[in-house]
C-alpha cells in the first residue's frame, strides 16, 4: 500500500516540476526543401549558412495574424543576395501558462 | 418581430467585433532566386458558418492566379501559408502564396545543351 | 481483474504511429544516378494526461490526476503528438543532408514529422528520406 503511494507523489512531483519549468513545446513541421543540384564546377560557388525566425505569442487563444511568417521569410532574403537553396523549415510552438508562443525557424544556403 | 431581428444584428455585430483567432495550419518555403525583381502574390480562401466545409476545391485557383501574375516565367521562391481564422461562429481557411517570378535568359551560342526533356507516355 | 489490464499494458508497449505531415520536394532524376538515404531526429514527448491518470489508476489516488490537470494549464497551446523539452531536436537534419552526399547534390526529399505514442510517452520523429545525385 506504502508503495503506490510513494509512487504517485513521485510521479506528481514530476508533473509539478515540469509544469512550473514551462520549458514544453510542440513541432508541428519540419521540411526540407530546394536542394537543387549544385552545379558542376563548384570551385567558383561559395555557401553560407544562413538562418532566419519569425515569433508571435499567443494568449489565451488570441494573437493576430500570421505575419511573423512573412517577416521570418523578409529576414531570410535580406541576409542573402545570391539564391538561396536547402531551405529548411520548422514550425512549433513553445507552450506556457494560458499562453503560447509560435515560432518559424528557417535555415538555408546562401550561393553567391 | 423588428425586436428580434434587431437584437440578431446586434449579437452578429458583438461576435463579429470579438478579436479572431488565426492560426497558422502549415508552411513551406521553396528556393529562393537570387532575382527578386518581380515578386508575385496569390491568395485563396474559403469561408464557413461553423467551420463546416463541404470540399477544398478553392485551393484549385491558386495556381492559376500565380500564373496569371506571371505569364510565360518560372515561379520559384514559394512561401505557402495555410491559416486558419476563426470569428466565433464562422471560421475562413485561406491559403496564400508569395513568391517571385523570372524569366530566365535564353542560352547562349556555344554553351552547354541542355538535357533532352523527358518522353511522354514512357 | 489484473488478466483484463493485459492488454491495457500491453498494447501500449507496440505503440500507435501516427503521420501528422509529410511534404515531397522535387524530384530531379536527370543529372545521375540516384542514391537514397533516410535520417531521422527523435525526441521523447510526455503526455501528462494520461501519466496522471496512469497514475492515478496505480495509486488508486486522485491527486495524480489533479496534478496533471494543473501542468496541462502550463502546456497551454497548439500540440502536435505529445510536448517535447526541445523544439530544436530537428535542427541538426539540415547540416546531415549535406554531409550524407558527398557530391553535395540531393533531390527528391520527403519530409514526415510522425509520433509513435506509447500512451504515457512518445517517440516524435522527423524523418527525411531522399536521394543522392551521383556524380
Amino acid at each position: 500500500m506504502r508503495r503506490p503511494i510513494i509512487a504517485a507523489r513521485v510521479v506528481c512531483a514530476l508533473l509539478a516540476l515540469s509544469g512550473a519549468t514551462g520549458c514544453t513545446a510542440s513541432v508541428h513541421e519540419y521540411h526540407a526543401a530546394g536542394y537543387a543540384p549544385a552545379p558542376r564546377s563548384a570551385a567558383s560557388v561559395t555557401a553560407t549558412p544562413i538562418e532566419a525566425e519569425g515569433r508571435r505569442t499567443v494568449i489565451l487563444w488570441f494573437g493576430g495574424s500570421t505575419d511573423y511568417v512573412d517577416d521570418a521569410y523578409r529576414q531570410l532574403v535580406e541576409q542573402c543576395p545570391g539564391e538561396i537553396i536547402a531551405v529548411n523549415t520548422r514550425t512549433s510552438s513553445s507552450l506556457r501558462f494560458l499562453s503560447y508562443e509560435d515560432v518559424v525557424h528557417v535555415r538555408a544556403l546562401c550561393v553567391r | 418581430m423588428s425586436s428580434i431581428a434587431t437584437r440578431l444584428v446586434i449579437a452578429f455585430a458583438a461576435v463579429s467585433a470579438l478579436p479572431a483567432c488565426t492560426s497558422l495550419a502549415s508552411v513551406s518555403v521553396t528556393q529562393i532566386p537570387a532575382d527578386r525583381s518581380r515578386p508575385v502574390s496569390a491568395e485563396v480562401s474559403n469561408t464557413a458558418f461553423l467551420g463546416i466545409h463541404f470540399d477544398n476545391d478553392f485551393v484549385d485557383e491558386l495556381t492559376p492566379e500565380l500564373l496569371r501574375e506571371c505569364p510565360h516565367g518560372r515561379l520559384t521562391g514559394i512561401l505557402t501559408k495555410h491559416q486558419n481564422t476563426s470569428y466565433v461562429i464562422v471560421s475562413t481557411r485561406k491559403v496564400i502564396a508569395t513568391g517571385y517570378c523570372v524569366y530566365d535568359p535564353p542560352l547562349r551560342e556555344g554553351s552547354p545543351p541542355e538535357a533532352p526533356p523527358a518522353r511522354e507516355g514512357g | 481483474m489484473r488478466r483484463s489490464l493485459l492488454p491495457v499494458i500491453l498494447v501500449p508497449l507496440l505503440g500507435c504511429a501516427t503521420l501528422h505531415h509529410a511534404q515531397v520536394d522535387e524530384i530531379d532524376a536527370s543529372h545521375g544516378h540516384l542514391t537514397p538515404f533516410t535520417l531521422t531526429a527523435d525526441e521523447i514527448g510526455i503526455n501528462t494526461e494520461n501519466t496522471g491518470r496512469a497514475a492515478s489508476a496505480v495509486s488508486r489516488s486522485e491527486k495524480p490526476s489533479q496534478v496533471a490537470a494543473i501542468v496541462a494549464l502550463f502546456q497551454f497551446g497548439p500540440k502536435t503528438g505529445n510536448p517535447v523539452l526541445n523544439d530544436d531536436f530537428a535542427d541538426g537534419l539540415a547540416e546531415e543532408i549535406l554531409s550524407r552526399c558527398p557530391s553535395g547534390r540531393v533531390t527528391g526529399l520527403v519530409s514526415t514529422r510522425e509520433t509513435r505514442d506509447y500512451n504515457v510517452a512518445s517517440q516524435e520523429r522527423v524523418t527525411i528520406r531522399g536521394y543522392c545525385i551521383d556524380n
